[in-house]
């Protein structure tokens, strides 16, 4: 596996929300050059991926849920049809193991409800994703979290 | 509350050596039980998606949200449908695709990959806003404007 030899600077996540492909092309002429730029170590280590049917690329970061250093594997795929494919929003955290979409989730999960966790139904069971939400549940990850909106205490 | 879809043969609500099963077509709780649902991976697998969608307004308290995340098609204003049931059985538009599936050895088939029209579906199943929210923050382990997650706040 490659990876980042250092911590890259932190740059502040954005949450960006469209409600049309319109909104979306309009926010990406504006800003695609900065988030670009943004992207720059990332570009450096993926481009460095060996060339293999399969595997993952280990990026250094910051996770939002763990409030701590970690690193994150994006797992890649190789084909002759389609070239290197690298899948991010399956890239997994090596401290809570959670991929991208799940951290997405969880991270507007607190910051969209502040000061209490709410009534969750979610359609899975056996995975990570669900242990992670019923321990939250249970009040332990309040105790270890950094994060500004997060309850404090179990409900 | 947490839920598998286990089987074809089994009613909403069943449990199976400890796994609670769901459809979620026809999910078995009572109106308004949850301020949020979250689904990861799903709706792309549920032949009558906008039936789920309306299942998933239903167990919502007014004002509630969900949080879903799916194969979507980021320049694309069309979902593609990939498969179809009739008459009881798949009939494939597009080669078909499977994926990964926990409960599933052999994957699971992938019916649809949504466009942006899917915001305009979430509305007609009773939701009063939809919208997709991508996250950039390479650092914190987000790399790109890859694939969003979709937010749906019920109809007060």
């Amino acid at each position: 596996m490659l990876e980042t030899s250092a911590m890259p600077a932190p740059i502040a996540l954005v949450r960006a929300a469209f409600q049309s492909l319109a909104q979306f092309e309009d926010y990406l002429a504006e800003h695609g050059a900065l988030l670009k730029a943004n992207y720059r170590h990332v570009d450096a280590v993926l481009s460095a991926a060996p060339e293999a049917p399969q595997g993952a690329v280990q990026v250094a970061g910051t996770c939002d849920l763990c409030a701590a250093p970690t690193r994150f594997a994006v797992p890649f795929t190789t084909s002759a049809t389609d070239g290197r494919v690298f899948r991010f929003r399956d890239a997994r955290c090596s401290g809570c193991g959670l991929p991208q979409r799940k951290r997405q989730i969880t991270r507007a999960l607190m910051d969209d409800f502040p000061g209490r966790l709410p009534d969750i139904y979610i359609a899975e069971q056996v995975t990570g994703h669900y242990r992670f939400l019923a321990e939250a549940s249970r009040g332990w990850w309040a105790a270890s979290m950094s994060g500004p909106t997060w309850p404090a205490a179990p409900r | 509350m947490g839920s598998e879809y286990v089987g074809p043969d089994l009613a909403s609500g069943t449990e199976v050596k400890g796994v609670h099963h769901e459809d979620m077509m026809r999910l078995s709780f009572p109106d308004a039980s949850f301020d949020v649902v979250i689904t990861s991976e799903v709706l792309e697998h549920i032949p009558d998606w906008r039936a789920a969608l309306a299942e998933c307004a239903r167990v919502l308290r007014p004002g509630g949200r969900a949080y879903m995340t799916f194969p979507f098609l980021r320049n694309t204003q069309e979902t593609r449908v990939r498969a179809v049931i009739e008459a009881g059985a798949v009939r494939h538009l597009l080669p078909p695709q499977l994926h990964g599936d926990p409960v599933r050895k052999e994957g699971i088939l992938c019916f649809q990959e949504f466009g942006w029209d899917v915001l305009d579906a979430f509305k007609a199943a009773g939701f009063g806003e939809a919208w997709a929210e991508f996250a950039f923050g390479p650092t914190h382990g987000h790399f790109g404007f890859t694939s969003p997650l979709i937010v749906a706040i019920r109809n007060a």
